[in-house]
């Protein structure tokens, strides 16, 4: 619903993308998709670290090249773009797991946080264990809810490679989670 | 059903990783970092205007800019088209670093010991398997347990330690309610019910005990993965077969809480100093310092108990057929003397299944609540409880603001605004040193 105001009120609001008051536009990419983008770099990074840095770049680029979107919303632009970063960023560092840390998870009660928070910590530790582009396309799916073909424009991949990763992901990820249980777990 | 995944987006996996990606996006702190965006966007791209200027310059040349061109407009123009982007600067980039936040690695205050003491519950009840007590030391991230009588399970993971007293207990009512069951439905045990919580912001009453569950040995969870058949003994629990932490066995986690369980109960402690003792028909719930060790406690006795309130000023006796409260120096106007009474009328008021109001005495209940050996005060726990003077020069036992003790029909709730002890109709009565009046 956001992204349907935001069309409506914001991207297009005036017939030339240049007459848009460039603060204004800034103003308007950063409230719809600033914390977003910051947890899903931090979902594909495994680790907060960089995560806002990143998505700041990739803001200022999307920024620079404003004039090409016209009326159409720059958040798959931006989208895409945070991935990239975040897939260049895997490759020249060492993920910092974080995932022992205390979590913070609204439910019931203490007895409900700790079991619904180490289950999550299973997951997400299952889930880093698959190759980067399944984690990609399974936090794009699963996080950001994108269509098949969104995955396959954010990742610059085809449509039936999107399925086959996800489909290989969850495979694999339902694999090492059972074992992780051993096959146990309600 | 499927969809265009191929696969069902309901199945479990789809749905714990959605809610493990929700729950840790969650986690994640956003800074607002607008202010940075915006310096390094705008610092980012050419200085202004080239399809303007652009335009404007057409202009004028057609219009026969010549003129124009000497004035040195357009000049301007050209040479502001013309400048390099201004690279982010030195400052850009120190604010960047600013706002970078720092690892949270909080330490954990060095946290003091206290003995286990008081209370009754985990012995073992009828038909349940009793382990040999031997000692066992248990560590590790997670622990999950369950006292030998089966009637306590704990779950002790990140940071917070989770109890339940399974057998209704007086105390366990005062949890808050209803307990709501994550994702509706119903649970094939009793859920139901209060639990206590310990973290290192205190201990608290809380209701709940769905994931309780964990303490079941079939779960597989990490939290039992210490149990090791034929070393360990399991015990049945509504939860399903639960590892026993024997008595006189403790249980530590790697982020410093540790319980420690014996025949009067599981007491288990925070590294901030906060702790509480749980048994079947008592709870003390500990601050993290001496000066918050008033503690509160839910206490249910079988025979007669006698305490004194903080402030030392009123003693109260609690039995299965009375309730009755002293107060040391009165400042209210009590009823009329009776011709009958010979002896004290104004500070003793009392509550049995026939009578309430004053009564008329020639003793003194305030040397009743010493520490000691009598049984009016075996409620009372050294290891948390506090004493004030009496006037016999004892210490009386006291029982601490919010705290309630209750003895078959009659139970007395202490607060900062006065005594109140009623029977189970709730009839009874009210009293401070300033004021009384009767309930209902």
């Amino acid at each position: 619903m956001t992204a349907a105001v935001m069309t409506m009120t914001t991207w297009g609001t005036d017939d030339s993308p240049a007459a848009v008051d460039a603060d204004r536009w800034l103003r308007a990419l950063y409230d719809e998709s600033w914390a977003s983008m910051v947890r899903l770099a931090s979902l594909l990074l495994g680790s907060s670290d960089q995560a806002d840095e990143i998505v700041q770049e990739a803001m200022v680029a999307v920024y620079r090249r404003r004039a090409m979107f016209g009326d159409q919303s720059p958040k798959g632009y931006l989208r895409a773009a945070v991935v990239n970063a975040c897939r260049s960023a895997h490759r020249h560092r060492a993920v910092v797991t974080k995932y022992a840390q205390a979590p913070d998870v609204e439910s019931a009660g203490p007895a409900e946080r700790a079991l619904q928070a180490e289950t999550s910590n299973e997951v997400m530790a299952a889930l880093r264990t698959l190759p980067q582009r399944q984690q990609e396309v399974l936090v794009l799916r699963y996080y950001s809810e994108l269509s098949e073909a969104e995955i396959a424009e954010a990742l610059g991949i085809s449509r039936g490679s999107v399925k086959s990763h996800s489909s290989r992901g969850m495979a694999a990820l339902r694999e090492a989670f059972d074992a992780r249980d051993g096959g146990q777990r309600r | 059903m499927t969809n265009e995944w191929g696969h069902g987006d309901d199945d479990e996996m789809a749905r714990l990783l959605k809610g493990a990606l929700r729950s840790e996006a969650d986690r994640v702190d956003v800074p607002d970092r607008f202010a940075e965006v915006r310096t390094a966007a705008q610092g980012s791209e050419p200085r202004r205007t080239p399809w303007l200027y652009a335009v404007a310059a057409a202009l004028v040349l057609v219009l026969g800019g010549g003129l124009i061109w000497q004035t040195g407009l357009f000049r301007g123009a050209e040479s502001t088209t013309m400048a390099a982007p201004a690279p982010a600067s030195a400052q850009d980039q120190g604010e960047r670093a600013q706002v970078s936040r720092a690892p949270a690695q909080a330490s954990a205050p060095a946290g003091g010991a206290t003995q286990v003491a008081g209370g009754a519950g985990a012995t073992p009840g009828p038909g349940t398997s009793v382990p040999q007590a031997t000692s066992r030391t248990v560590t590790g991230p997670t622990i999950a347990f369950a006292a030998p009588s089966g009637n306590i399970v704990c779950l002790m993971s990140r940071g917070e330690v989770a109890c339940q007293v399974l057998s209704a207990t007086a105390w366990e009512q005062a949890a808050p309610r209803p307990c709501p069951v994550i994702g509706g439905g119903t649970m094939p045990f009793q859920y139901d019910k209060g639990g206590v919580s310990l973290t290192a912001n205190g201990a608290t009453l809380y209701c709940g005990g769905q994931a309780l569950v964990a303490v079941d040995l079939a779960q597989k969870n990490p939290a039992t993965s210490w149990y090791q058949a034929g070393r360990d003994t399991t015990v049945t629990t509504p939860y399903g077969t639960a590892p026993v932490l024997p008595y006189g066995g403790t249980a530590t986690t790697t982020s410093g809480q540790k319980c420690s369980m014996a025949e009067s109960g599981v007491l288990c402690q925070d590294p901030s100093g906060s702790a509480f003792a749980l048994a079947k028909e008592s709870l003390t719930l500990a601050g993290p310092t001496a000066a918050t060790r008033t503690v509160s406690r839910y206490i249910t006795v079988t025979q007669s108990a006698a305490f004194v309130t903080p402030s030392g000023g009123i003693v109260c006796a609690v039995d299965p057929s009375s309730a009755t409260c002293e107060v040391k120096q009165p400042t209210y106007t009590p009823p009329a003397k009776p011709a009958s009474c010979q002896l004290e009328w104004a500070g003793r008021i009392a509550v049995t299944s026939t009578e309430r109001g004053f009564v008329c005495v020639g003793d003194s209940m305030f040397d009743l609540p010493t520490t000691g050996s009598a049984p009016w005060t075996t409620w009372f726990d050294p290891a948390f409880g506090i004493t004030v003077p009496l006037p016999s020069g004892g210490q009386g036992a006291v029982l601490g603001y919010g705290s309630t003790i209750t003895s078959g029909s009659y139970t007395c709730q202490v607060e900062t605004t006065g005594v109140t002890c009623t029977d189970k109709a709730g009839r009874g009565f009210v009293v401070t040193k300033e004021s009384y009046r009767y309930l209902p």
